[in-house]
């Protein structure tokens, strides 16, 4: 048998399509907004509108003729129905004419003409197709009264026809309702009118236009004038109170058997039925709706109470009981009495049904999915393997899918109907227009959280049923197929015979349509109808079996509307069939009712989940007399921000289903409305929501990350106790459900795709960088005790970077710190807070801040001396760029407070891990340049000034004098320095700058050699240094390097894969990792030499001492040793800043001087004489020293309170000193002392000397006689006498050369080096013992 | 009866037709789904593309600070 090439071909076609089922995608997006396909492809084609019909050969044939020219009017009806619903005025856009003598009247009166003869026409044309469609509904109705049989007091109408005529009605209505609501069409009409008028004197032959203008002025100005000509019509035609009834009865009977799908299908007749009910009566007997037997009037009334509220078209709604009461004989007690509200909120409103709704969600959903799989796996199995559920039962559950769609639509738009009735009144709410009542202010937070639930719920069922469209389709079409085979070829064959066989010649018009309904629908086996074998009375009789083709093919939509009506038609015949026949044909049309639906699934899913009423407001904007409302009382805006202000995560998944309505919308605007103005108001709409969205999508995001990281951050102990007393659960992270989210890459709005992951990572990058910029800038614009609070933040908004690093993309941190900080340079190490600190360290730290040396803290000083600091504004206080939340501000307010009143330990190191390694030579550099400025524009002409007040002699006082007398010598002296002007703003502020930068690098050195310890423990053991190995290391020629761990077993590797190289792939990746790993080890390798940033400090501080050390080193001495009396040198002028500094208060209410400037200044002091070398020579000619050895040496000490506040202050200045000069000479000695000889001096030079030397005894041999004069003169007055003029008499002999030379001081010892302040044990202070007097 | 009648004929035609049809939807299908699976790596393609163009704004500006 040769195979036909063109069925092969398309064979394979197909085959191939299969394999695209299989096609792998890789897409991790969970979905979380309505389905949006790009193509859309429907393959049952209903447009053919009856074309067909002449196929098929049946009684009801003509009657599509009908229903084919109600389709036609229907949709014209519908183009009049978005053309009144959407019409705007356009007379408010006009000119006016104000005087009757104005000049360009007659312009204006044209122009408007021009501008408004388009909009008058489409009104024209609204009158006329209302008054046809009249006409044509009220023929159909005379048709069908012609076919009124009197002997059976029946009907004949279809059922589809009459479904036809209900439409016709609910278009009618609704057309009604619409004109009466837009009042602008009769203010157009007017200006229309008026112009017109004006151009009528200068035209001719406008007389039908007049007659015309008239008719449609009667037609837009009375009310329900629609309804009043159509009822006036209406009573004109003989037994139109037998066909309406019908209509009615024909509603009641699909509203209570649920025949309908659509939403707009079920509140369709519930319009209808009082409207017709309206229709029919009239103010007379005849026409009175309670005594119309065909009426039945209870019936009615359970189901408007049911639904008392129906949507109409849009915005706007009709209460059912108020269309009744319109009739003439309304009568309450049939009716019952108003429906309480209470009662119809627990049907109408959301909220109460949820969870009943969400149950039933949950498990249909599991019974959709889990039939979908096992379809997917019997079909992964073989093509013809059969299914593991019957074919029935796939159609009943997608079938019930689609009623559970409907009935959750229906439950959205009805509330919307339900609030637009009853508006929020509440005179405390300041509405702006009406439009807020019944939106923004009469939905609750629960009731929005309800609305966006089931918008979910509705858009994500309706996702996977049309997901799973293609799966389904051949099966359904095959089942339909099958059903109606059987249906035709089984149940209806047997009753044709047993029709045929009972009467034989009775009832030819059920066995003519019987026969018709068969010939139209029957698919024979092998194309034939097969023999029917002729009963034999002799032989036994055997029963074949069915056989029906296998097809998924359904029906056509004329052949499947024809055969509903026969069925229909057949039905109506009760008492002709028997019960197990008419049950047959009851159960086949309540299913193949459904068929048109479930046939083409996408577009009844499309029709069922449209939700565009939700946003439309036409009705509210005329009312109000408005252009468009502002988005905040948009309903889909209203719910997205609902979900983005709201706490339960749970919502935030669903952020796009409420924005997904505006797809609804917009498509509606198109291919419904064809507006193109209000999809241009859609468009705005939506990206203004949508920008909205972002930054509140974005906000919300950095604060919940934001959040966890403070959460992290926070001590946990004092976290745990803080929430045990205060915030309970607050400082906790927030829960969330970002992850599904933050992954959406293509969200489709308005058929545009949306990538929302990188425009958030946009966003993340923009707020980091704020963020970042607020925390500098609120440094700038503190002093440094905030450095503290900086590293906090940095820290804090690292984390957070590093947590939205796992969902977005985002610019490295690194990156993103130098460029807010503004160091992104390669050549020049700045930044932002590197230069604040230096600023706060010159500017502020240094000059205001009082040290003490037993807390190691600097304070605020109580009283400063220099101006106001001006600095940077503080940024505006921003909750969400500090910690996150108000609970987490309060918990760091807290810690951070700690730090607040001090600058110590921690903010160095603070400082340190802030700014590095890298910018310290910068602060380190401008600290000492402005030690530098300061000595040698300040400090130098303020010393040589002090210098030259100082007293022509400053010789210690002999011990004598005692305590009293030694202190009032020194007062004497020095009173003229104590009351020197600048003393206090300009000397000794000057010199506490200079000690309290010198403290700050000693503890600047302190902080980074633990931090050099804390990264060498680290990195020990990579380096090969370990306790047992540190002791045994030795200097040796070998490289340290090669030896460690390190780089040993990274050469090892590299060895070994260099000699395999099947193995290794990238030798030269592993020659760059050992190149990395000798670097480093180098890096990480502690240096031989110990370096000592302080160290290196102060050597700098002595070579700027070099600028001024002649100077201050003073003159040379008069007997060529050391001078005694008067000195200038710097420690003599020092020794008396300190006797000032040591003075008593004379005013309790003053600060001390020690208290005003720390003991900054006695490292000033210090350090200058230390690296002056003139140590040794202050200690030894202090002031303060000498009172303190006179008051320990003498007998009676001193009882004045002057006197012990002096010693008090004198001692406690004496410790410091010696605690600076043990500081100063371990970690750098001080240069060789000038001004002292060194070596005994040559032949020639000794000669030279012995003279001097004479001179020098003779005058120290003076001094000792004037001593022992002054002490014998305080006993005897005879016996100095005797002694002065014996000295006097005989002077001593010479001495000898070789003893006049006196030894060479012995060198300076060098001191050890340590390489930290800890292992520092300063000595011994030396003991007070009073040096011996010289004999006398 | 000895020839088909027109309904049969309609059957028997439109089965092909359906068969089209359903064939045709598949494309439809496969067609939606590679448009969203396209957009995810186009996306992907987008941010790296980005983050590139960032990488090389951030290290001309510092390059353009040595030239100062």
């Amino acid at each position: 048998m040769s195979v036909d090439p063109k069925q092969s071909k398309i064979a394979d076609v197909f085959e191939r399509c299969d394999v695209l089922e299989s096609f792998p995608f890789h897409d991790d997006q969970s979905e979380i907004e309505e389905q949006s396909p790009s193509i859309g492809y429907d393959a049952y084609d209903k447009s053919l509108n009856y074309t067909d019909r002449g196929a098929y050969e049946t009684q009801w044939s003509e009657e599509t003729i009908g229903m084919e020219k109600m389709e036609e009017v229907l949709k014209q009806g519908d183009s009049f129905i978005n053309m009144v619903y959407t019409y705007r005025s356009c007379s408010k856009a006009l000119p006016t004419v104000k005087t009757a003598e104005q000049v360009n009247k007659t312009q204006i009166y044209e122009g408007n003409f021009e501008v408004l003869e388009p909009e008058i026409k489409k009104l024209k044309d609204f009158m006329y197709f209302q008054k046809d469609t009249i006409k044509l509904f009220c023929d159909h109705i005379k048709k069908l009264a012609s076919t009124y049989d009197k002997k059976k007091e029946t009907i004949s109408a279809s059922e589809s026809f009459i479904n036809y005529l209900v439409r016709i009605l609910d278009l009618l209505a609704i057309l009604d309702a619409l004109k009466n609501m837009k009042a602008c069409l009769n203010n157009d009409f007017s200006f229309f009118k008026r112009a017109t008028g004006f151009l009528r004197k200068q035209m001719s032959g406008t007389e039908d236009q007049t007659q015309e203008n008239h008719t449609l002025y009667l037609f837009l100005a009375n009310q329900n004038s629609i309804t009043s000509s159509l009822k006036l019509e209406l009573h004109n035609i003989d037994k139109f109170d037998d066909i309406l009834p019908m209509i009615v009865n024909q509603c009641a009977d699909y509203l209570e058997q649920e025949k309908y799908i659509l939403p707009s299908e079920k509140h369709c007749l519930l319009r209808v039925m009082p409207f017709v009910l309206f229709l029919i009566d009239e103010n007379d007997s005849k026409h009175n709706i309670n005594k119309n037997k065909n009426l039945n009037i209870s019936r009615y009334a359970k189901i408007f109470k049911k639904n008392p509220v129906v949507p109409l078209y849009g915005d706007m709604q009709i209460t059912l009981e108020s269309l009744v009461k319109r009739s003439p004989h309304f009568d309450e007690k049939a009716w019952g009495t108003s429906t309480l509200d209470s009662k119809s909120a627990l049907d109408y409103e959301i909220i109460h049904v949820l969870d009943q709704t969400r149950s039933l969600y949950n498990e249909y959903m599991a019974r959709f999915a889990n039939m979908v799989n096992e379809i997917r796996a019997a079909k992964a199995r073989g093509p013809k393997e059969p299914l593991p559920l019957a074919e029935s039962d796939i159609q009943a559950i997608t079938l019930m899918g689609l009623r559970i769609l409907s009935d959750w639509t229906s439950r959205v738009l009805q509330q919307s109907a339900w609030k637009y009735s009853k508006p929020n009144n509440d005179p405390t709410i300041s509405a702006t227009f009406d439009y807020e009542r019944v939106v923004k202010f009469n939905y609750t937070k629960e009731e929005r959280t309800a609305l966006v639930q089931l918008i979910a719920m509705i858009k994500s069922l309706a996702s996977l049923m049309m997901k799973s469209e293609t799966l389904l389709q051949p099966i359904l079409r095959k089942t339909i197929h099958q059903e109606l085979q059987e249906f035709v070829q089984i149940n209806l064959k047997e009753t044709i015979k047993s029709f045929v066989k009972n009467n034989p010649k009775k009832k030819d018009n059920i066995k003519l349509e019987m026969s018709q309904l068969k010939n139209i629908s029957v698919d024979w086996f092998s194309g034939f109808e097969p023999a029917e074998a002729v009963p034999n009375k002799k032989s036994k009789e055997v029963e074949e079996k069915v056989q029906i083709p296998a097809r998924a093919v359904p029906p056509s939509p004329t052949q499947l509307e024809l055969i509903l009506t026969l069925v229909s038609s057949l039905m109506d015949k009760k008492k002709d069939f028997s019960s197990d026949q008419y049950r047959d044909f009851e159960a086949f049309s309540s299913k193949a009712f459904f068929y048109r639906y479930l046939l083409s699934l996408s577009s009844s899913i499309i029709s069922i989940t449209d939700l565009a009423d939700l946003w439309y407001r036409e009705f509210y904007l005329e009312l109000n007399n408005r252009v468009q409302f502002p988005i905040e009382t948009s309903l889909p805006w209203i719910l997205t921000d609902h979900i983005l202000e709201s706490d339960d995560p749970s919502l935030i998944e669903h952020l796009f289903y409420p924005l997904g309505l505006y797809n609804d919308t917009a498509q509606r605007a198109l291919l419904s409305l064809n507006q193109r103005f209000l999809y241009d108001e859609i468009e705005a709409e939506l990206n203004l929501c949508f920008d909205q969205l972002l930054y509140k999508l974005s906000g919300k995001v950095y604060t919940h990350f934001k959040t966890q990281a403070s959460s992290i951050l926070l001590d946990k102990p004092y976290k745990t106790q803080l929430e045990l007393a205060h915030f309970n659960g607050k400082l906790h992270t927030p829960k969330s459900r970002f992850d599904v989210l933050l992954r959406q890459k293509h969200i489709t709005l308005l058929g545009r795709s949306i990538d929302l992951c990188g425009l958030l990572a946009q966003r993340q990058n923009n707020t980091i960088r704020q963020n970042l910029d607020y925390a500098i800038s609120r440094f700038e614009a503190c002093d440094l005790t905030s450095i503290v609070e900086l590293e906090t933040q940095i820290a804090n908004i690292k984390l957070t970077h590093k947590l939205l690093s796992e969902y977005f993309d985002i610019d490295p941190f690194e990156s993103i710190f130098n460029e807010i900080n503004e160091s992104t340079s390669l050549v020049s190490y700045h930044g932002r807070i590197v230069l604040h600190i230096i600023f706060e360290l010159v500017a502020d730290f240094a000059p205001n801040y009082t040290f003490n040396s037993i807390t190691q803290r600097f304070i605020k000083a109580p009283y400063t001396f220099t101006e106001e600091l001006k600095r940077d504004a503080l940024p505006k206080t921003n909750p969400v760029f500090l910690f996150g939340n108000k609970y987490l501000n309060a918990a760091y307010a807290n810690s951070i407070e700690l730090y607040k009143n001090f600058i110590g330990v921690p903010h160095i190191q603070s400082i340190l891990r802030i700014v590095g390694k890298k910018n310290l030579p910068l602060i380190v550099a401008e600290v000492l340049r402005n030690i530098e400025i300061k000595i040698t524009n300040v400090l130098s002409p303020y010393v040589s000034e002090l210098l030259q007040g100082m007293p022509a002699s400053t010789k210690l006082p002999i011990y004598d004098y005692g305590t009293e007398g030694g202190y009032g010598y020194f007062q004497l002296k020095l009173k003229d320095i104590y009351i020197y002007p600048d003393l206090r703003p300009e000397v000794l502020q000057t010199f506490r700058e200079l000690g309290n930068s010198l403290v700050f690098m000693n503890l600047l050195d302190q902080v980074i050699t633990q931090t050099d310890s804390y990264n060498f423990a680290k990195a020990a053991p990579f380096l090969g240094i370990t306790p047992e190995t540190w002791k045994d290391l030795e200097p040796s020629t070998e490289d340290p390097t090669l030896q460690s761990p390190l780089y040993s077993q990274l050469q090892k590797l590299a060895q070994l894969l260099e000699s395999r190289p099947e193995v290794a792939k990238s030798s030269q990746s592993l020659n760059d990792m050992v190149a990395n790993a000798w670097r480093a080890d180098k890096f990480y390798r502690p240096s031989e030499q110990n370096f000592s940033l302080f160290k290196s400090v102060l050597q700098r501080f002595s070579s700027i001492l070099n600028i001024v050390r002649h100077d201050w080193s003073g003159a040379p001495p008069d007997n060529g040793v050391i001078c005694v009396d008067s000195s200038t040198e710097f420690y003599r002028l020092w020794s008396a800043l300190q006797f000032v500094i040591c003075w008593p208060l004379s005013n309790e209410n003053d600060k001390s001087f020690h208290e005003l400037f720390g003991d900054g200044l006695m490292w000033a002091g210090c350090s200058l004489i230390h690296f002056l070398g003139q140590q040794y020579r202050f200690e030894l000619f202090d002031f303060c020293y000498h009172i303190l050895n006179v008051e320990e040496a003498a007998a009676v000490r001193s009882d004045k309170p002057a006197l012990k506040n002096f010693f008090k202050n004198a001692q406690i200045i004496k410790d410091i000193n010696n605690q600076i000069f043990s500081i100063l000479n371990t970690y750098c000695p001080p240069p060789p002392p000038s001004n002292m000889i060194l070596s005994p001096p040559a032949t020639e030079q000794a000669e030279q000397f012995i003279v001097t030397t004479t001179v020098e005894e003779q005058s120290i041999q003076q001094q000792q006689q004037q001593q022992q004069q002054q002490q014998l003169q305080q006993s005897t007055s005879n016996s100095g006498s005797s002694l002065s003029l014996s000295a006097a008499g005989a002077p001593p002999p010479p001495p000898p050369p070789s003893t006049n030379g006196l030894p060479p001081p012995p060198p300076m010892a060098e001191y050890e080096m340590s390489s930290s302040i800890d292992d520092f044990a300063p000595p011994p202070p030396p003991p007070f013992g009073m040096p011996p007097p010289p004999p006398m | 009866m000895s020839t088909k009648t027109n309904i049969q004929k309609d059957w028997e035609q439109r089965e092909f037709i359906e068969d089209m049809s359903i064939n045709i939807q598949k494309i439809v299908e496969f067609l939606n789904k590679f448009e969203l699976s396209t957009r995810n790596k186009l996306s992907d393609l987008n941010e790296k593309l980005t983050i590139l163009d960032r990488q090389v704004d951030y290290l001309e500006a510092t390059f353009k600070t040595v030239q100062e």
